[in-house]
């Protein structure tokens, strides 16, 4: 027994001894970063996960893209134009582009991607705007027509933007089979980058794509790490192992700030906290939904459990972006009035304080979820300031499946207020969250519109804007729309995340934004 | 013997199809489903998932798809995910070298140290050292796992650079020494709930057969201490032996919170993953498997304890 | 938790099964020092949580914010958590659910456990395969989405009393295999043939005779499985699956001091050492129990 434990402590000793030879930091010309999500599937089409997006970036390009400045710039396509009635478009490729495995990119890759994501036997989660598509032409290999059912605004979003799939690698598998191709773990783009390997829950590594399009890659190969744990992936960053950490967690940034090799990029997230109201009983009145908002105390749970780092929130559009409603402002903490409001409301305090009226108790369980502190912490926050004006509020934490899924709290037909987070990015297209056609029919069914908030006027604008192609009305459309949102508090917006990125000083030509990062393609490592 | 071990084995066919048919029955009740990672995506639309919902069959009722899925088995189809599109046998016997080294590490590291520091426990009964070990232990016991874990990361890899903090290989690396390096940390923190029970169980055991009749006989009559300290530990290994039974699963099944605060491609996440997502074909796989290999630690641990006790007989 | 301690309960209720050799096992108890120390630090940390109102002035739920994660003071001992409450105080009041879910599960879970242990092993043959069986079944499944499907039904939460029995009704399995493979070696023994010839009952030697003999491997599983219901309580807290985020139990102080073990070490230090405390005195009752029972010993 005591020659094994010698043994062991000679494994230690030994496994430990060569430490100060072997630093972790990477080598000049690779890149490496962390994902908490092992990545899904990383065709585009039939993922769910961001950390699967977040590898795919590197890998596929769009028609068009949108810049880190926030700007459309031409990608695969060189121009386009749309005929007056809305109803074609017609894209010019740019030439001379390949895939990764050499093969040349023409407009038959274009049209299969329609063909792809409208093909019924395959497992797709995005096909958004693809629906409005009656068909595709493909006069030459440089040119693609689209022709649409209907003007619809969102096409350039939602599918010029939209990541272009190889039909050589996909055309020939019948529906199911790509279901369960390998391309889903090692797909093959026109990006910057190329999947080599991939250890599930463990790595991803992306090489350069030489001949890429657009300028060669000036790193040599970028590591995604897959490491679950957010404190452990501080302590990557502390020893060095990191070329760039995103989102460092609130409650460690004091910490990371003090690492003198790191720079933080501070930027405002497209991605927005907010408090959902299930519109059931009470919560169907709009003044007492009004009066939640003056409840709530955004303010503390900005400076307190998110620690500075969040914006308030008005409405659904970031506010740094084009379509923010700049005239709104977020309803101040005021508790005497949302009271005041309450009992004007014909609200009465019954037994306990708490508000009633016609003998039912004003009873709003809060839920959110339990993997998220920071919500749990503002959970708390809020819970604690509607008691104060007299609404019973019991917390609940939950996990996804079962806070979302089938016969969960937003299915029992009482009111019910949910935290967490959502964001249609840095787009304006918000129809299926306000869209009273996206009211969930029953328990089972889905719908984005699970506060089951209807009102004819906006769903008079949210139709109104599909149609609209002139800028400057779409803007005042969405203006009058975010109105409503603050008018009406389907939601209860709380705030805008701020996202911090450490960036190691050995990194070249990183940057970011509300809009995304500067090309992968000019970053660089030293 | 041979006997006995055909018996337990139809009783584990019989027990597997009740755990799968119990298991399928009671997943598919709870609340959740394997569509509520897409409610809340706010790219996949309802349309989407209406349709994904008929793609992955769940529109149709529970007993025909655990009929199909039990069709499925039989014929050694194990499925694929519905996440990932991949065969659900793949994905598992990938994290089979990972999650069987650390775990297998975790499991000799406990029995090198439990058993010593158990029988010197027992033979210092009351001392500080024994006290001292005892509340070692129970802290052990107490502290959450990340704790150690992310403390370990501090002192060993972020402070001293001794150790890499996370993961299983360096960059590039395929050299057993990057290997066992990055096993350290994680194989310690593992250890230590092993080593802080077994121990004490040990210690318990011990001062029990020391007390009986037959060691007190043993060392009147003059045996050699080197030997009655042979027996007393023979006797004294039937709780720790249950307990490693009981814990043969693991080794295949993994530890989820040290592999997620270690960053190690264990079946521990595979498995979260497949639960909260509500995989079922993976779900019901590693279920399978691991209830498999349950129900081999126990017979494994009753053949045991007949070699340890010859009085031991199963009728 | 005003109850007399859970231990001597069992010990007073053993003592009238068979005075002379349970009102010897009293005796000696009382003299071990170890267990003088136990029941102290059990007694002393029960009576902080049932008077957790007289020894601290602060809420243990009502939070503020403004003044969260202040390092220990002369005002707070112990500093304050991450919404701003007085972290003694949490800890005071979080011994209420941990030491009710931690020692009721203790207890129940025992109970099953050694009653099923000790006939399936005394028994032999078709009980012991039966009940071995159930054992199996009852760790092959996945349990936790049966307390999913009972907390749906009750509206969102699992009370304290489903927790405990959640815990207990789950808990018992590694015991009654223990216990079970205990009897399996000791039914053999002189002893149990003696009693046997002298004519005792199957009730009379399976638990006068046996169970005494087979007492060690069962409080040290006591002791453990006290921790262990506490921990499996914060897990089922973080999963959703248990009591509302600011009711505070150990399990879920040192859970949500993840972020701060750094900054504010003392946040997961200070419900871990209590747990600590309270397992070790559990574990030296049972050491002082066992030492107690075993008649041949000094």
């Amino acid at each position: 027994m005591s020659k094994g434990l010698l043994l062991l402590g000679l494994c230690c000793l030994l496994a430990a001894a060569p430490a100060g030879l072997a630093t972790a930091a990477p080598p000049a010309g690779t890149f490496v970063t962390v994902v908490s999500e092992n990545p899904d599937n990383l065709n585009p089409y039939l993922h769910s996960l961001l950390a699967s997006h977040l590898v795919y970036r590197y890998v596929f390009d769009s028609l068009y893209t949108i810049d880190y400045r926030g700007q459309w710039q031409p990608a695969l396509a060189t121009s386009y134009k749309v005929s007056p009635d809305g109803l074609t478009w017609t894209f010019t490729l740019r030439p001379g582009v390949r895939w990764a495995d050499g093969q040349p990119f023409t407009s038959a890759d274009v049209k299969y991607t329609w063909q792809l994501v409208t093909n019924r036997d395959i497992h797709i989660t995005y096909a958004t705007g693809f629906d409005k598509i009656a068909s595709v032409d493909t006069p030459d290999p440089t040119t693609v027509v689209y022709r649409l059912k209907e003007p619809y605004a969102p096409f350039r979003d939602q599918v010029v933007g939209a990541p272009i799939v190889p039909r050589h690698v996909l055309g020939a598998l019948p529906g199911d089979q790509i279901n369960r191709a390998p391309f889903n773990q090692k797909p093959v783009g026109t990006g910057p980058f190329a999947v080599s390997e991939f250890v599930t829950d463990d790595h991803v590594t992306l090489v350069a794509n030489p001949s890429y399009w657009r300028a060669r890659p000036r790193l040599q190969r970028i590591i995604v790490r897959i490491v679950p744990d957010r404190n452990t992936q501080v302590n990557l960053l502390r020893a060095g192992d990191l070329s760039l950490l995103a989102g460092v967690p609130p409650a460690r940034l004091d910490e990371v700030r003090r690492i003198p090799s790191v720079v933080i990029k501070r930027y405002l997230s497209p991605v927005y906290a907010l408090v959902q109201l299930d519109e059931y009983e009470f919560l169907r009145d709009v003044t007492v939904r009004q009066a939640l908002d003056f409840a709530t105390p955004k303010a503390s749970i900005i400076k307190n459990v998110m620690r500075g780092q969040a914006e308030p929130a008005v409405s659904d559009m970031v506010p740094n972006g084009p379509w923010a409603n700049k005239r709104l402002a977020p309803r101040p903490y005021d508790p005497a009035r949302a009271r005041k409001m309450l009992l004007e409301d014909g609200f009465t305090p019954g037994p306990g304080g708490f508000l009633a009226k016609g003998g039912k108790r004003l009873e709003i369980p809060l839920w959110t979820l339990s993997s998220s502190p920071y919500f749990v912490q503002a959970m708390q926050i809020i819970a604690q300031a509607w008691r104060a004006v007299g609404v019973y509020t019991e917390t609940h934490s939950a996990s996804a499946a079962a806070l979302f899924g089938q016969n969960g709290p937003q299915w029992n037909g009482r009111d019910a207020a949910l935290i967490f987070s959502w964001g249609q990015g840095v787009l304006p297209q918000n129809k299926i969250n306000w869209h009273s056609m996206y009211i969930p029919k029953d328990a089972t069914a889905p719908g984005e519109n699970a506060e089951r908030y209807s009102n004819p006027e906006m769903d008079r604008l949210l139709d109104a804007v599909d149609r609209t192609l002139d800028e400057a009305r779409r803007h005042a459309l969405y203006d009058r729309i975010q109105e409503l949102e603050h008018r009406d508090v389907p939601v209860i917006f709380l705030f805008w995340f701020t996202s911090n990125d450490a960036v190691t000083t050995r990194v070249r030509g990183y940057d970011v934004t509300t809009f995304g990062t500067t090309p992968p393609e000019e970053w660089s490592t030293y | 013997m041979i006997a006995y071990v055909a018996q337990r084995a139809g009783q584990a066919g019989v027990l597997l199809l009740l755990v799968s048919l119990v298991s399928y029955g009671i997943m598919n009740a709870a609340p959740g489903g394997p569509l509520a990672v897409y409610l809340h995506n706010p790219q996949v639309t309802a349309d989407r998932i209406e349709l994904l919902r008929h793609q992955l069959g769940l529109d149709r009722p529970w007993y025909l798809r655990y009929l199909a899925w039990l069709a499925g088995i039989l014929q050694g189809h194990w499925g694929y995910s519905y996440y990932t599109g991949r065969p659900v046998l793949q994905m598992i016997a990938e994290r089979v070298p990972a999650t069987f080294l650390l775990m297998l590490s975790a499991f000799v590291l406990a029995i090198a140290l439990a058993f010593p520091l158990g029988v010197f426990a027992a033979t210092r009964k009351y001392s500080w050292a024994d006290n001292l070990l005892s509340f070692g232990s129970f802290f052990a016991w107490a502290m959450p796992t990340f704790w150690f874990g992310l403390m370990l990361q501090l002192v060993l890899a972020v402070q001293l650079r001794l150790l890499p903090v996370a993961g299983m290989h360096e960059i590039g690396s395929a050299s057993p020494l990057d290997l066992l390096r990055h096993l350290v940390m994680p194989a310690m923190v593992l250890g230590l709930g092993s080593i802080a029970s077994w121990s004490r169980y040990l210690r318990s055991s011990v001062l029990e057969t020391l007390g009986q009749d037959y060691v007190r006989t043993a060392r009147a009559k003059g045996l050699p201490d080197r030997r009655v300290r042979r027996h007393v530990l023979r006797n004294s290994m039937i709780p720790i032996v249950t307990l490693m039974g009981l814990d043969l699963h693991v080794l295949f099944s993994g530890a989820v919170i040290t592999e997620s605060i270690f960053g190690w491609p264990g079946m521990g996440r595979l498995f979260l993953s497949a639960l909260s997502n509500r995989d079922y074909p993976l779900q019901m796989a590693g279920l399978m498997i691991s209830a498999s290999l349950l129900i081999l630690g126990n017979l494994l641990a009753d053949l045991t304890y007949a070699a340890l006790d010859p009085r031991i007989r199963y009728r | 938790m005003a109850r007399p301690l859970a231990v001597r309960d069992a010990a007073e209720a053993a003592l009238a099964a068979g005075p002379s050799l349970w009102a010897l096992a009293w005796a000696r108890f009382r003299r071990h020092r170890a267990a003088v120390f136990g029941m102290a630090v059990l007694g002393a940390v029960i009576a902080s949580a049932a008077l957790a109102p007289l020894l601290t002035p602060y809420s243990p739920t009502a939070l503020d914010p403004d003044h969260s994660l202040a390092p220990p003071s002369h005002e707070h001992p112990l500093g304050t958590d991450d919404l701003g409450r007085d972290e003694l105080a949490r800890v005071l009041y979080g011994g209420r659910v941990s030491l009710l879910v931690g020692l009721t599960a203790m207890l129940l879970g025992s109970a099953i456990g050694i009653a099923l242990g000790s006939v399936a092993g005394y028994m032999g043959g078709w009980t012991d395969a039966l009940v071995m069986r159930l054992v199996d079944l009852v760790l092959s499944f996945p349990a936790i989405f049966l307390l999913l499907i009972l907390i749906n039904w009750t509206g969102g939460r699992a009370p304290v009393v489903m927790m405990v029995g959640y815990l207990g009704l789950f808990g018992w399995t590694g015991l009654a295999r223990i216990v079970r493979a205990e009897y399996l070696s000791l039914r053999a023994r002189e002893f149990v043939e003696s009693a046997r010839a002298l004519g005792a009952g199957a009730g009379r030697i399976v638990f006068r005779h046996i169970l005494p003999n087979a007492m060690a491997p069962i409080l040290v599983q006591a002791a453990f499985a006290v921790a262990g219901a506490m921990l499996a309580e914060a897990a089922l807290d973080f999963l959703g699956f248990g009591l509302p985020p600011e009711i505070p139990t150990w399990g879920n102080l040192m859970t949500q001091a993840e972020d701060y073990i750094t900054t504010n070490p003392i946040l997961a230090i200070a419900p871990g050492a209590v747990v600590t405390l309270t397992v070790v005195a559990v574990f030296f009752i049972g050491d002082a129990l066992r030492d107690a029972l075993d008649v041949r010993s000094r």
